[in-house]
């Protein structure tokens, strides 16, 4: 609550004012995946948005104020941890799995969807609260991390106005960066441009959009005897080009835990969340864990790489039919996956700090 | 059948329009009266799923209980599969039909109950029949968000990638032991690409599916269980073989038409209560 004197020269308490509703800015062609999924609990505010952003560049969520969510989450490199297979944290310690990129996180379902490589959390605002006490990470308690900014002069006003209260806990810090990480929203590539117009029939200016070369990729990359990509990553008319679920892709005979972690059942165990494939060209290396630094080595894992791993995708067994993609195929697939870089979202002024 | 903002419309208009409860009808004195339309009652759909009569188990792997009419040993890692348009023909003539689909995958538990919001008027009912997958009308190109998001869509350009579009009906996948070694299989189905016409042609391989002993009187909210033995996709009338048709069989005719012409023994329906 706010204090205002009257006329009468005493004061009486006004009420904060609401926080301004914002919707999200939508890709016109995401139509296709439905209408991006905010819980009703935390509605995407102007105020909340602004503070999420403010916290998402926040080194004193760290332990010792040396680290901030974009130091691992670089907003120019699709918020990637550049080149780095394993990402550092306080006192030089490295986390276990590659920092995944962050964007079109608003369509991962409410109720079933999961976050992180391995599921571990089931909603944005639970992500949030890992990195921050995280051992490997930031390494500080959520105590310290709220003390930190409540004694900053510059928050609580900001937590005042997104959420109509000056005391700040750890449940708004995540909430302010959820609303902030909805806002990422990456769309406007030159696939983006040719799907509304060629397939969505939009009316557009320009275009083509792709290049031979890019369409002979994309052709291999949904065709089942070939690339057979499209079972997890999507065709045109999936512009978020992820299922948002969970696969064992073959990387280990004995893999890493994934999903089985969170899950605790055996059938889970190796699954990895299915990552996005936009914006790669800013994104290297890939994979949970990073091994491959090249698109070329991930091409050639699926062509002739793969393990028999115990949950092994049956997309992606070696065993029923090989992909046997030529060299050019593969370079086809590569252009095509190059097209989905989308410039625009790096550069975006609204996500820079 | 290609992508266009046009036939995503077309699809929206497919929704179904509210249904009308009330019917008009003249009075003794020449005026209009509005009467209620019979009462119609819930409908709640069990979609359960078995191999040979037995409930199904997922995930058994290294372990292959089933044994196909080749006598391949298998299993089954993954099943999603739809159906629409389920209709209640009543007995005389005449019809209820559910507009829309329902998308069933065994890692969701809660896509195994199918509780449709229209309901069914009182009345006897000689048969239930329904849609398995799409059928020419419904199986619109990018048209359905739900099924957009999960990569559920029937590729539908480029020379590899043209399939004719639309959507899969079904993924059943699992892995079978073949000459001692383990290999996958991937039953996916849906638009059935045929390479030996000039120009290649596309034909939708829907099921129309009418359940046999699927009369029923609608009294009171009703519910029924929608039963796939996976076991009849391969064996009746054609005898699967794994080490013909595992992965991939999207592209492959034949494989399409033959589980078409499997199709028909797969489903029946138990339990109306």
């Amino acid at each position: 609550m706010a204090c205002r004197d009257d006329d009468d020269g005493g004061s009486q308490m006004v009420k904060q004012p609401d926080p301004t509703p914002v919707e999200l800015e939508v890709p016109t062609h995401f139509f296709y995946v439905g209408s991006p999924f905010v819980p009703a609990d935390n509605p995407t505010t102007e105020e909340g948005i602004a503070l999420g952003k403010k916290l998402f560049f926040e080194k004193k969520l760290s332990r010792d104020n040396s680290i901030s969510c974009s130091s691992c989450h670089n907003p120019s490199l699709s918020f990637n941890d550049k080149g780095n297979a394993l990402s550092q944290g306080v006192d030089g310690t490295f986390g276990i799995r590659n920092a995944m990129p962050l964007f079109n996180l608003a369509w991962v379902p409410l109720t079933s969807g999961r976050f992180n490589w391995h599921g571990a959390a089931m909603s944005l605002e639970e992500q949030a609260f890992e990195p921050v006490r995280n051992q490997l990470e930031m390494k500080q308690s959520w105590e310290a991390a709220v003390a930190k900014l409540q004694a900053d002069p510059s928050y609580p006003p900001l937590f005042n106005a997104a959420f109509k209260t000056t005391t700040i806990d750890s449940n708004l810090v995540v909430k302010a960066l959820a609303q902030f990480e909805r806002t990422l929203i990456s769309g406007n590539t030159r696939v983006d441009k040719h799907v509304q117009k060629e397939v969505a029939g939009l009316d557009i200016p320009g275009g083509p959009f792709l290049t031979d070369q890019e369409l002979r990729g994309y052709d291999l990359f949904v065709a089942e005897e070939k690339g057979d990509c499209f079972h997890c990553h999507g065709t045109f008319s999936n512009p978020l080009w992820t299922n948002n679920l969970f696969m064992d892709n073959g990387l280990d005979v004995n893999p890493d835990s994934g999903l089985a972690e969170n899950t605790g059942r055996s059938a889970d165990l190796g699954k990895f969340r299915v990552p996005s494939i936009r914006n790669l060209g800013y994104t290297a290396p890939y994979m949970h864990d990073g091994r491959f630094n090249t698109l070329m080595e991930v091409l050639d894992h699926y062509d002739t790489g793969i393990q028999n791993s115990p949950n092994l995708d049956p997309n992606l067994d070696p065993n029923a039919k090989p992909r046997n993609l030529t060299l050019q195929e593969k370079e086809d697939i590569i252009a095509f996956l190059m097209a989905l870089n989308d410039s625009s979202f790096v550069n975006n002024p609204a996500f820079q700090p | 059948m290609k992508g266009t903002m046009k036939n995503y419309i077309m699809a929206s208009l497919l929704i179904p329009a509210l249904a009308i409860g009330f019917t008009s009808c003249e009075d003794d004195d020449g005026g209009d009266l509005i009467q209620p339309a019979a009462e119609s009652y819930a409908v709640t759909i069990d979609m359960a799923q078995m191999v040979d009569g037995a409930a199904l188990m997922m995930n058994t792997d290294p372990n292959k209980p089933y044994t196909n009419a080749s006598g391949q040993d298998y299993s089954v890692s993954r099943l999603q599969y739809l159906i629409s348009d389920v209709t209640f023909n009543k007995v005389g003539g005449g019809s209820t039909t559910i507009e829309g689909y329902h998308y069933v995958d065994l890692d969701d538990t809660t896509t195994l109950t199918y509780s449709p919001a229209t309901k069914i008027p009182e009345g006897n009912y000689e048969s239930i029949s329904f849609t398995f997958g799409f059928d020419e009308e419904d199986n619109v190109e990018n048209a359905y968000s739900e099924l957009n998001i999960l990569n559920w869509n029937w590729p539908s350009t480029g020379m590899f990638g043209d399939l004719g579009g639309g959507y899969h009906y079904m993924r059943l996948e699992g892995k079978y032991d073949s000459l001692g070694k383990e290999k996958v299989f991937k039953t996916h189905m849906g638009t059935a690409r045929n390479d030996n016409n000039t120009p290649v042609t596309f034909e939708n391989n829907h099921l129309d599916i009418t359940l046999a002993n699927s009369a029923i009187t609608v009294n009171s909210d009703f519910s029924f269980s929608l039963v796939m033995d996976i076991a009849e996709w391969y064996e009746d009338t054609y005898q699967w073989d794994f080490n013909v048709y595992n992965a991939p069989i999207m592209p492959i005719y034949d494989a399409q038409k033959r589980l078409n012409e499997n199709g028909s023994t797969v489903f029946s329906i138990v339990n109306i209560q």
